[in-house]
């Protein structure tokens, strides 16, 4: 996965509380990974992306060997498991997570420690702490 | 919305609110007080990125301990509401940790260690 989150976030608490993400919205082009899944040739030629944290300078290009993207999840999966944000990854289908929750686990698939987050992806970061902490 | 599709947000939601049944423990930001958290940040001790953690979350959270992935056990998770399990490095190198079914510690798992534990552990969170 690279440095970013995609798309706009839901209206999901992790987004909210107890810390407002505000993102800033970038537009990266489409990775070709993306146009070989289901409706992969109908997406535009660029997409709507929001930066968690920066190693790297310029958008990306390729994904960073540290992070992780999980499986995409859909409705039927809740309650047990959720998507939180799909992350702009290169190597995987559109709508891959980017951090995701199945039961007490909460897989943040970013790489980056505090000090190289952006300041969405600080509170975004604590926000899940919250969350995953109601979750018995 | 069809019926059918009304009966199954219904049982959704309500399995959701038996899934989330402790009362919110995170204040509104604007506070100003500490979130009332206990968090075990479990990583590679004396690592710049453990140090990095650590001082971000003790400027939010009301205790943060820490403990060494290579030796941890579900047994050290006791005292803390959420665990962080985390390591730096060559994420070929990181420790497995061994981690039961019958584990419900809230635990997030960071980056690529986290998702190939999540993979271990056969859990839709896995990596890839």
């Amino acid at each position: 996965m690279t440095d970013a989150a995609q798309g706009e976030p839901s209206n999901h608490e992790v987004f909210t509380k107890p810390f407002k993400v505000e993102p800033v919205f970038e537009e990266w082009n489409t990775p070709q990974s993306y146009r070989r899944g289901p409706g992969g040739a109908k997406l535009p030629d660029k997409l709507k992306v929001w930066r968690v944290q920066n190693t790297s300078p310029q958008p990306a290009t390729r994904s960073n060997p540290a992070s992780a993207i999980s499986r995409p999840l859909g409705p039927s999966h809740l309650p047990k498991a959720e998507v939180l944000t799909p992350g702009f990854n290169t190597s995987n289908r559109n709508g891959a997570a980017g951090a995701a929750r199945d039961g007490n686990f909460l897989q943040w698939g970013f790489s980056a420690p505090p000090s190289k987050m952006t300041d969405a992806g600080r509170n975004f970061f604590l926000n899940c702490v919250c969350y995953i902490a109601k979750v018995k | 919305m069809s019926k059918r599709s009304f009966v199954v947000l219904a049982f959704a939601a309500m399995a959701w609110g038996f899934l989330i049944g402790r009362p919110v423990i995170c204040p509104a930001a604007e506070s100003g007080e500490k979130i009332n958290l206990r968090v075990f940040y479990v990583g590679h001790p004396g690592s710049d990125r453990e140090k990095d953690f650590v001082s971000f979350l003790e400027k939010y959270l009301t205790q943060v301990g820490t403990g060494d992935l290579a030796a941890f056990t579900e047994e050290q998770t006791r005292d803390f509401d959420v665990v962080i399990l985390d390591y730096d490095g060559d994420p070929n190198k990181a420790p497995r940790p061994t981690i039961g079914p019958d584990y419900k510690r809230p635990t997030m798992t960071l980056g690529i260690m986290g998702g190939r534990l999540s993979s271990a552990l056969k859990l839709k969170t896995a990596y890839g």
